[in-house]
């Protein structure tokens, strides 16, 4: 597949295709790269990091809980970009692209839950509190849940794909303005304790700031791979239904 | 410490139950190649059989 | 073409749900209803009253047009009368922003009952902020009328509407409804207009925002 397109048209109708191509490529190593650096990162956990002196050991939840975060909202990101591209494309791909990435990105929303709630636990006694980000993440959480609620109960007739799109475009867009307004309602009524080790602008020791950025790179490169481990399988899936049918139409008039 | 650990596990659990439902859709999607290439075979041979000529 | 065709459904709507008042007032019913469950469920303090009797309103309110939505679609996809509209040169536009007003006319119908009862039910001083208020219930309203009336079309496509409409509609909503419960609240407690203004603010970018979104979405969730 030639990579330089000859023009701008011919680089948005071949884009679906060659991204794919791309995962393809990638997918042999990215498994392993993926679980050798989330390797590394938890070595760099448990033996290299130092505690940190106010919360100690439940802050170390921070390195998996803000990585889950971003690759959240990144999940989004595509789920979007890939449903613009659809609704101007109209190609199966562009549809794979969006729904295999709110799938994994969804289950990266229930970990960030998950992790925030353990962690809040021994720092503020309770498993949730209504903090401004975990909020936040949970609307997410019903968000990308409203999502594959309607792929999963869209007539058969009704065109899914077209109604999903049309869904994550409006849901991604709402998403800072949720942000916005969650925060305000926080500061007007504030919280007893706040999460102090993850405010960027309190400054973080070099060792937790590397630590920090290893694990969102091997947290990216693990929903890399099981996006692309998805849409490789979701576009099997529709290959061999297009072979089943040819072949049921050739044995139809064959008889 | 337990909260930590437990964040971990329940990391790592939750990724793990998710590989295992990626590798179970893996091989069905196997198993239907398979039946779908068994089937071709058989309509190949039907057809070189000559039941229409 | 669009803004008569926009005009011409709205009064079409309307005409069909004025030759049914008793649609309104049962919407008007179950959402002093709810506001009233508010209470049974709280046993609140009269102070507590204050404090959650913004909050009430709006929850109503939420729940009421969640309901309303999907009716005023589930009409048209009854007797094929989307069908109809579709057929006919409209444009897609037009069509949502004429559906899109009807459910503001009517929200805000429900408004003028569930307003006067909710402030009596909860005990609410708003110190003269009724031009406040009544700006923040339209600029609520007009928001949420937009998702709502936007979300009931994609809803309806499915064959778990009922269920899915709220499932959607509610956490994009999540902004007015803070907007709607903070900025009546800052009116409330009195001497808190500069964060009423911030709210009603953020109430109004969502509009605009989604507003536009949802009009120039709406051609491809009808599309056939």
């Amino acid at each position: 597949m030639r990579w330089w397109p000859r023009s701008w048209r011919q680089f948005w109708s071949t884009l679906d295709g060659r991204t794919y191509h791309m995962m393809l490529s990638a997918r042999p190593w990215i498994g392993w790269l993926a679980v050798g650096s989330m390797v590394i990162v938890f070595a760099l956990v448990f033996w290299w990091v130092p505690l940190e002196a106010i919360q100690g050991y439940p802050q170390k939840i921070f390195y998996i809980h803000v990585p889950s975060a971003w690759v959240m909202y990144a999940a989004f990101g595509v789920v979007f970009a890939s449903s613009i591209l659809y609704l101007w494309k109209r190609t199966s791909l562009w549809d794979i692209f969006a729904r295999c990435a709110a799938e994994v990105g969804f289950l990266f929303t229930t970990l960030a839950l998950a992790t925030g709630m353990l962690w809040g636990k021994p720092i503020w006694g309770t498993f949730w509190t209504w903090d401004a980000r975990l909020t936040s993440t949970l609307i997410l959480w019903f968000i990308y849940g409203g999502y594959m609620l309607v792929r999963a109960f869209a007539r058969p007739d009704a065109e899914v794909a077209r109604l999903a799109a049309v869904v994550g475009i409006i849901g991604f867009l709402d998403v800072p303005i949720i942000h916005l307004s969650v925060l305000w309602w926080r500061t007007l009524h504030p919280q007893p304790v706040v999460m102090i080790i993850d405010d960027p602008g309190g400054g973080l020791p070099a060792s937790m700031l590397i630590t920090l950025l290893a694990s969102l790179v091997a947290v990216s490169l693990v929903f890399a791979w099981l996006w692309i481990q998805r849409v490789w399988q979701e576009r099997t899936a529709e290959n061999l239904a297009l072979l089943e049918a040819l072949l049921e139409r050739r044995e139809r008039s064959a008889r | 410490m337990t909260w930590y650990l437990s964040a971990y596990a329940v990391f790592w659990a939750v990724l793990f139950g998710y590989l295992m439902g990626v590798s179970n859709r893996q091989q069905k999607l196997v198993e239907r190649a398979e039946h779908l290439t068994r089937r071709l075979s058989e309509s190949a041979t039907d057809a070189k059989g000559g039941s229409r000529s | 073409m669009g803004w008569r065709a926009a005009g011409a459904i709205l009064v079409k709507d309307l005409r069909l749900e004025l030759r049914r008042v008793e649609t309104v007032a049962t919407m008007v019913v179950f959402a002093v209803l709810v506001a009233l469950i508010f209470v049974f469920a709280g046993d609140p303090t009269p102070a507590d009253l204050r404090r959650l009797g913004p909050g009430a309103l709006w929850v109503s309110l939420l729940f009421a047009g969640a309901l309303g939505f999907g009716r005023w679609f589930a009409q048209e996809e009854r007797n094929q009368a989307l069908q109809g509209l579709l057929v006919s040169p409209v444009d897609r536009a037009a069509l949502f922003a004429g559906k899109w007003a009807g459910a503001i006319v009517f929200l805000l119908a429900l408004e003028c009952a569930l307003v006067p009862a909710t402030v009596t039910m909860y005990q609410l001083d708003l110190r003269g902020a009724w031009g406040e208020l009544a700006l923040l219930l339209v600029v609520v309203t007009v928001g949420y009328s937009a998702l709502g009336t936007f979300f009931a079309a994609v809803a309806a496509r499915t064959t778990a509407g009922e269920l899915l409409l709220p499932i959607l509609l509610f956490p994009l909503s999540v902004p007015l409804l803070l907007a709607g419960a903070e900025g009546g609240q800052a009116l409330i407690e009195g001497g808190r207009l500069g964060d009423y203004w911030s709210w009603l603010s953020l109430a109004a970018a969502f509009d605009v925002i989604f507003g536009t979104v949802c009009t120039l979405a709406f051609e491809y969730v009808i599309e056939e």
